[in-house]
């Protein structure tokens, strides 16, 4: 690798104090001080919807700040996983105080060398990724030592340059937040509006009549639309479930092209729309299975253990068995359904059943009725959807590009390529 | 009118002392405070009524229907509280409680006789204490205390504690719905007797007389749970034929058919029951199931123990509401026999020990010859639950009574208002009520029953059927409309329209700076 002028290369031990998170067995309790392990940092942040606490006694202990070895985190540290999730790093901010475990190693940058968000950068940067995955160790949970990681490599030009790089990197990482943001913010006004409309029944220039028990039944209120009907779903649009083609044969997966989803698809995006998987399969995979495609903006939902995640997919695609996708038509738009699942996610949670795990039967699922909407109220809800979601797409797309420039970006700035000067 | 909450905090205050003062755990020290609270109540009722012999010229009938225990006068609260400073408390506690069995044949070998174990000063504090639950309380407000030492000694002592308490509003609402006037009752894993005593306060409250006409058994693994139980009875003025034995192995009461009401909170998903020693057990008419979980024996000894006219009510996990293979047959029989009469789901958070939610089942053997016969009522009432503390809830009585009322309505009987609801039976009432209860007119128009979406549906046993029999009200009662937003859906719009002006703002800037970098390095490239 060549860097630019006067960048310095030197081992990881050489510019920083590295220590590990406390091995002691530390009791866990309910409230109190979060004591953080490898599995709580995320790209970026940190995921604490599952984080244990510890006492602020023990905290005391454990993470005094006059212990001969670091282990107590401050500002400008950078926390990074060696047990189990390696490799994602987090740059601790003043207002933050937990304690970690030794799952976690601390990067202490030598201030007058090292500018902390660079070598935050740095750790996330593919010379530093590619060198940790040549040296993980560990056959049943992955591991990196201490003293692996003071010989990892780092190179740097200097403090000034170094805050330029992390500067630019950083625009990146706001306007992709914001942009997510964004996204949910849209997605919550939509569904707002539905709400509005569909489940308080507020409708703008819709005539009632007295509603029918089963009507009743379905809206919960006396008075239901003109022109609206009531169908069990299985009978208004079409809905599909999926399947896995077998894993044995290659010729089924290899350079596949058809989008092909699983609930991790979904659960990782976490947005309205979708648009590529992890895994594609082959014409011939397709062939050999019993999968159905759909065409794009088809509403997906997953039926299987994790029930009631919803995406609408941008390309034509399939699913596992663990989906049920309903096909949207003109009765029922994918706008309409979307939002429909969301907010009768009780209802059809308690479909569910089964020992192993909960699963929602597609003939269940074909029997709920749904209200349909006359075509005029409908049509006025796709219009005023439209720019929200388009919007929402735009704004998806936008964050995928980003994402793909701040990569190459990262490589190039941190190999000097390119000179911030 | 006193106030409770705060009396039944100081005294549990008190005993909690013992915690840190002396050597011994909860489960040593609990027995012997419940028993101090038990002779500071039986000597208060028995003062009451010797007042009243020397006073009125009652009706010897309504004599007998006091219920009350002679208490000697060695043991009477007073005179312990004066025994001088040098006699040893312990000792004079023991033998007073020894005076009491000897002339009360009912508590033989029951009262707690372990006060030598106890400092001569904290014997004396606790005294004292116990001594203040004082003079102007009224009513059962001794037995709301009692049952609050219960409950917070099976809190102290976590699961294994939470064996002999089951939480007050769940039995009650299993009394409200089972009816238990009078007859037979059996609860074969009785624990503490907390549906004995709460029958027989429903008995009272019609103007009954618990004593004479229910008859009161049980059976009980565990012996210091009898000895409770036992106590429990006798401060309530019952008494009843509890036995200890292991339930699954032992048929204490013979009690095949012979039972008008059955009413109990078994141990869930018990493993490990030797199914070669029950095989052939008339308890378990429709079949052993093949997994190991005993939830399904439970169930069948509830159902075997009624006679033709017989209710039960019972508290069990959500699981076997749900259960697969052999268990899912057993279901199947018991529904189509016709006697499950209404299945209820209860939220989180009800038991003291632990967080997991549960379903009530009642039983309805009459229900064969009536119309109800291929019918079940399923309710959810997961919505229904008032704050405890910050994470245990139980019913209301506003809620129990709203419960019971349905059921009642479903029976074709007449609703009752909560007017009629015992004095005694209070609740804290600084605790916040959740999951308001519905207008009762408006939902139950001239208090005839109808299915409403979210909380009652009646379902037929085909129904049930095609739901592979699955008891999961949820499945049945679907889900109430949702409640109106508190938040007006234009303010709501603006508060994301105006963080959404922010971001762009925001997003601008930041794009413009990025378009400059990106130019400037593209710039630097082509010019190389």
């Amino acid at each position: 690798m060549t860097q630019g002028n006067n960048w310095t290369q030197k081992q990881i031990g050489e510019v920083c104090l590295i220590g590990d998170g406390t091995h002691a067995k530390i009791k866990r309790q309910e409230e109190g001080i979060m004591y953080l392990t490898a599995k709580n940092i995320k790209p970026g942040q940190l995921k604490l919807s599952k984080v244990d606490r510890i006492s602020e006694t023990d905290f005391d202990r454990y993470f005094c700040k006059n212990t001969q070895s670091i282990r107590k985190p401050e500002a400008g540290d950078i926390l990074f996983g060696i047990i189990g999730s390696i490799g994602e790093p987090y740059l601790v901010k003043s207002d933050d105080l937990f304690g970690i475990s030794s799952s976690l190693a601390i990067l202490r940058p030598n201030p007058s060398i090292l500018w902390p968000p660079y070598l935050y950068y740095w750790v996330k940067g593919p010379i530093f990724q590619n060198a940790l995955q040549a040296r993980k160790a560990g056959v049943v949970q992955c591991y990196i030592s201490l003293n692996t990681l003071k010989r990892m490599p780092i190179a740097y030009p200097d403090l000034g340059r170094q805050q330029k790089i992390a500067a630019i990197m950083r625009d990146y990482d706001d306007l992709i937040s914001n942009n997510q943001r964004r996204i949910k913010i849209l997605e919550q006004m939509a569904q707002s509006i539905y709400q509005e409309w569909f489940t308080k029944w507020r409708i703008p220039n819709v005539e009632w009549r007295e509603a029918t028990p089963e009507e009743q039944q379905v809206t919960g209120q006396e008075l239901f639309p003109v022109g609206w009907a009531i169908a069990p779903i299985g009978e208004a649009i079409e809905t599909l479930s999926g399947d896995t083609p077998a894993k044995k044969k290659p010729e089924y997966w290899a350079n596949g092209t058809l989008v092909w989803y699983r609930t991790t698809d979904l659960t990782t995006a976490g947005t309205m729309f979708i648009s590529g998987s992890t895994h594609k399969i082959t014409e011939v995979g397709q062939q050999g299975s019993k999968i159905r495609t759909f065409p794009p903006y088809s509403v997906m939902m997953t039926s299987r253990a994790t029930i009631g995640v919803v995406a609408i997919n941008t390309t034509t695609a399939c699913t596992n068995q663990g989906f049920i996708t309903c096909i949207p038509n003109e009765r029922l738009s994918a706008y309409y359904l979307y939002f429909w699942i969301k907010e009768n996610r009780d209802r059809i949670f308690n479909l569910a059943s089964g020992l192993m795990y909960r699963e929602i039967n597609l003939g269940w699922f074909r029997q709920l009725p749904i209200a349909i909407p006359d075509s005029a109220t409908h049509h006025q809800f796709i219009e005023t959807l439209d720019p929200l979601c388009e919007q929402i797409q735009t704004l998806q797309a936008k964050t995928t590009n980003l994402k793909l420039t701040r990569e190459l970006l990262l490589s190039k700035l941190l190999s000097g390529e390119i000179d911030v000067e | 009118m006193p106030d409770y909450y705060q009396l039944e905090k100081r005294l549990w205050d008190a005993a909690d002392q013992l915690r840190a003062n002396s050597k011994l755990k909860p489960s040593e020290y609990s027995l012997p405070v419940l028993g101090l609270i038990f002779l500071r109540y039986a000597d208060y009722k028995f003062t009451q009524a010797l007042q009243r012999y020397h006073t009125s010229d009652r009706p010897v009938a309504e004599r007998e229907r006091e219920r009350v225990l002679s208490i000697p006068l060695q043991a009477r609260f007073e005179s312990l509280l004066n025994r001088p400073p040098e006699a040893n408390l312990g000792e004079e506690l023991n033998s007073a409680m020894r005076a009491i069995e000897a002339e009360n044949p009912a508590l033989k070998n029951i009262l707690p006789k372990t006060y030598h174990r106890l400092s001569n000063e904290i014997l004396r504090q606790l005294l004292t204490d116990f001594h203040t639950i004082a003079l102007d309380i009224e009513g059962d407000a001794f037995g709301r205390i009692y049952e609050y030492f219960l409950s917070n000694f099976a809190m102290s002592e976590g699961q294994k504690g939470g064996e002999f308490f089951t939480p007050t509003s769940l039995v009650k609402l299993i009394v409200e719905i089972i009816e238990p006037y009078h007859g037979r009752i059996f609860d074969p894993a009785c624990g503490s007797g907390g549906m004995f005593v709460q029958s027989a306060s429903f008995v009272e409250k019609r103007q009954k007389n618990p004593s004479t006409d229910i008859g009161i058994y049980g059976q009980e693994k565990i012996a210091d749970n009898v000895r409770l139980c036992l106590m429990n009875l006798a401060i309530h003025g019952l008494t009843g034929d509890i036995r200890q034995s292991n339930t699954y192995y032992e048929d204490i009461h013979d009690c095949v058919g012979k039972f008008d009401f059955v009413m109990a909170n078994p141990p869930f998903n018990v493993d490990k029951v030797d199914k070669e020693k029950i095989k052939n057990d008339p308890r378990f008419p429709l079949g052993l199931p093949r997994v190991d979980n005993a939830n399904y024996l439970w169930i069948q000894l509830f159902y075997s123990a009624l006679n033709a006219k017989g209710r039960a009510g019972f508290v069990m996990a959500n699981s076997p509401s749900d259960a697969r293979g052999l268990e899912l047959e057993i279901r199947k029989k018991l529904i189509h026999e016709g006697v499950l009469e209404a299945i209820v789901a209860v939220g989180s958070h009800f038991f003291y020990t632990v967080g997991l939610p549960c379903t009530l089942w009642f039983f309805d053997r009459a229900k064969v010859n009536n119309p109800r016969k291929d019918k079940v009522l399923f309710i959810d009432a997961r919505q229904f639950y008032q704050h405890v503390y910050r994470s245990h809830r139980q019913f209301s009585d506003e809620q129990i009574q709203f419960l019971g009322n349905i059921v009642r309505m479903y029976r074709g009987q007449s609703v009752e208002s909560v007017a009629t609801l015992p004095e005694h039976t209070r609740y804290n009432p600084a605790v916040p009520a959740y999951g308001t209860l519905p207008n009762w007119e408006e939902t139950f128009p001239n208090n005839i029953y109808r299915d409403v979406p979210g909380l009652c549906r009646i379902a037929l046993i085909s129904e049930i059927a095609e739901q592979s029999y699955s008891l999961n009200p949820g499945r049945y009662v679907g889900i109430a409309p949702q409640p109106e937003d508190d938040v007006n859906f234009q303010d709501k719009l603006q508060e994301l329209h105006d963080e959404f002006e922010m971001l762009t703002v925001e997003a601008r800037e930041l794009e413009g700076r990025i378009s400059k970098t990106i130019e400037r390095f593209l710039k630097v490239k082509g010019n190389e």
